[in-house]
């Protein structure tokens, strides 16, 4: 049985090791659990190089030519009218959560219309920056869902 | 096309069943969970017999040799498009060489891979359903191997056109839209059941273990029937009785005392006492009920089961609106 203090001390030993995810799965059950990026020692993000998703969400002391290298906050967008869903129905954890890695096409999120749940898919690669409605909020087209930084070519 | 590469024991093609030979020996087939078929259906616009896939055994891996429109639907696996994770109980556009994984379930223990047009393979006695026991229907009568392609049934004049640049759309499962078919918190599926013709041949002792005791699905369970342990069931007096039709639903008990519900490839004739019949509109939760599971029984009468099988309809009836206005919002230049 997992306790919540042995998340806890999981928690810290992911963040030791600078491991951001970590998945058990069992045919019966299945447990992610993801550290957000910027929750990391500074230390040990900045040694990872050679990881443009990493650095970009580097804290602000890592200097002015890494700061440069930047992308700018995107935010992914409504295109559909509903409830905004962080998590699939039948899931416990939310699709994503700040500081995660995402791939281009991946789904963030759903808005949920009715019986329909229509996904809302990340634009492109890059490091969810933060998570702008909440949990079941209504949203409209166009509507600001998630801010994500792009990764760097 | 699709070109199956990771494939289980008993993935089959099978649509709503073959219906009406009874009489002549030949038994239903057809989905054990016709909900999560008739969902995959109708979220491609097919009809609603179309043949899907099913999958009891993962994982399942199918790599698409031309663009395909694919439905998933039953139990709630990850599924991932080459490797970007997407979620259950929706359909899917796959481009050529992508690759769709269904991992195993974390609930429930069927999945079904729809096609646009379903999937062509020949109709036997008018259905394209595997016949296990008689190893024909299907794909030459038997289950999936590595390496076999299936094409879908190409349909010309589609009805019922489908949004290019749509990726995935997702739709609200049974088990969470209809209340009374939720499994509760510790895992139990309660199946409603109508009283059978030797009901009365049972003990007071064996009628009240039926109805208020847990019963497990065992690992001698299989497509033809779900044997189970519990209590052991017995009679007043011996009951000797003639073959007689069953069909699925029907829980019958052999002398060990022990009950097994007849299922979607059951004989099509037999002979222990029945002590009821699983309603039809629960058949597709002892489907999804995996191995190991708990269920109970709860008695029901005819209207109640009526009633339930209304509930279905009206959930099909939502979803058909549901994708209906997913269709209705892409403009005539660009449906396919």
């Amino acid at each position: 049985m997992t306790t919540m203090e042995d998340l806890a001390e999981i928690k810290h030993l992911m963040m030791q090791a600078s491991i951001t995810k970590l998945t058990l799965t069992s045919p019966s059950l299945s447990l992610e659990i993801v550290t957000a990026a910027h929750e990391a020692d500074p230390s040990l993000a900045a040694s990872r190089g050679s990881n443009p998703g990493a650095l970009s969400d580097a804290p602000s002391d890592s200097g002015p030519a890494r700061a440069d290298k930047q992308a700018q906050v995107r935010t992914v967008r409504s295109r559909h009218i509903g409830r905004f869903q962080h998590r699939y129905l039948t899931r416990k954890l939310p699709a994503i959560i700040p500081g995660m890695r995402i791939v281009r096409g991946e789904i963030l999120g759903f808005i949920r219309d009715g019986m329909a749940m229509h996904p809302v898919h990340a634009e492109s690669d890059g490091t969810i920056t933060e998570i702008l409605q909440s949990p079941d909020s209504v949203v409209g087209y166009g509507t600001a869902l998630i801010a994500y930084r792009p990764c760097l070519p | 096309m699709i070109e199956v590469l990771t494939v289980g024991a008993q993935t089959t093609i099978q649509d709503q069943g073959r219906l009406g030979f009874l009489r002549y020996g030949v038994g239903c087939a057809g989905a054990m969970d016709a909900v999560a078929l008739r969902c995959a259906n109708i979220w491609l616009g097919n009809d609603e017999n179309a043949a899907a896939i099913e999958i009891p055994s993962f994982p399942f891996k199918v790599r698409a040799l031309a663009d395909t429109h694919l439905a998933v639907s039953g139990a709630d696996s990850d599924i991932r498009v080459d490797d970007i994770p997407f979620s259950p109980w929706g359909r899917l556009a796959l481009k050529t060489g992508q690759t769709l994984h269904i991992g195993a379930p974390r609930r429930y223990s069927r999945c079904y891979l729809a096609v646009a047009g379903g999937w062509d393979v020949p109709l036997v006695l008018g259905s394209r359903s595997t016949q296990n026991r008689g190893s024909f229907g299907g794909l030459e009568g038997r289950g999936l191997s590595m390496g076999d392609r299936l094409r879908p049934i190409s349909r010309p004049e589609r009805s019922v056109p489908l949004p290019p640049d749509e990726t995935w759309l997702g739709f609200v499962p049974p088990y969470l839209a209809l209340p009374d078919a939720a499994v509760s918190q510790d895992g139990e599926c309660t199946l409603r059941v109508l009283r059978a013709g030797e009901y009365g041949h049972f003990t007071e002792a064996a009628i009240a273990a039926f109805w208020q005791t847990p019963w497990k699905v065992t690992m001698q369970s299989n497509r033809a029937g779900y044997r189970l342990a519990g209590e052991t069931l017995t009679f007043q007096k011996t009951v000797e009785m003639r073959s007689h039709g069953i069909v699925p639903g029907v829980v019958q008990v052999p002398p060990s005392g022990a009950p097994i519900i007849q299922l979607s490839d059951a004989h099509t004739a037999g002979g222990y006492p029945k002590i009821g019949t699983v309603i039809q509109a629960d058949l597709w939760r002892i489907g999804q009920a995996p191995l190991g599971s708990v269920i109970r029984f709860v008695e029901v009468d005819y209207e109640q089961a009526l009633q339930a099988l209304e509930k279905i309809e009206h959930y099909l009836n939502a979803l058909r609106l549901a994708v209906n206005d997913t269709w209705d919002a892409v403009s005539p230049k660009e449906q396919t």
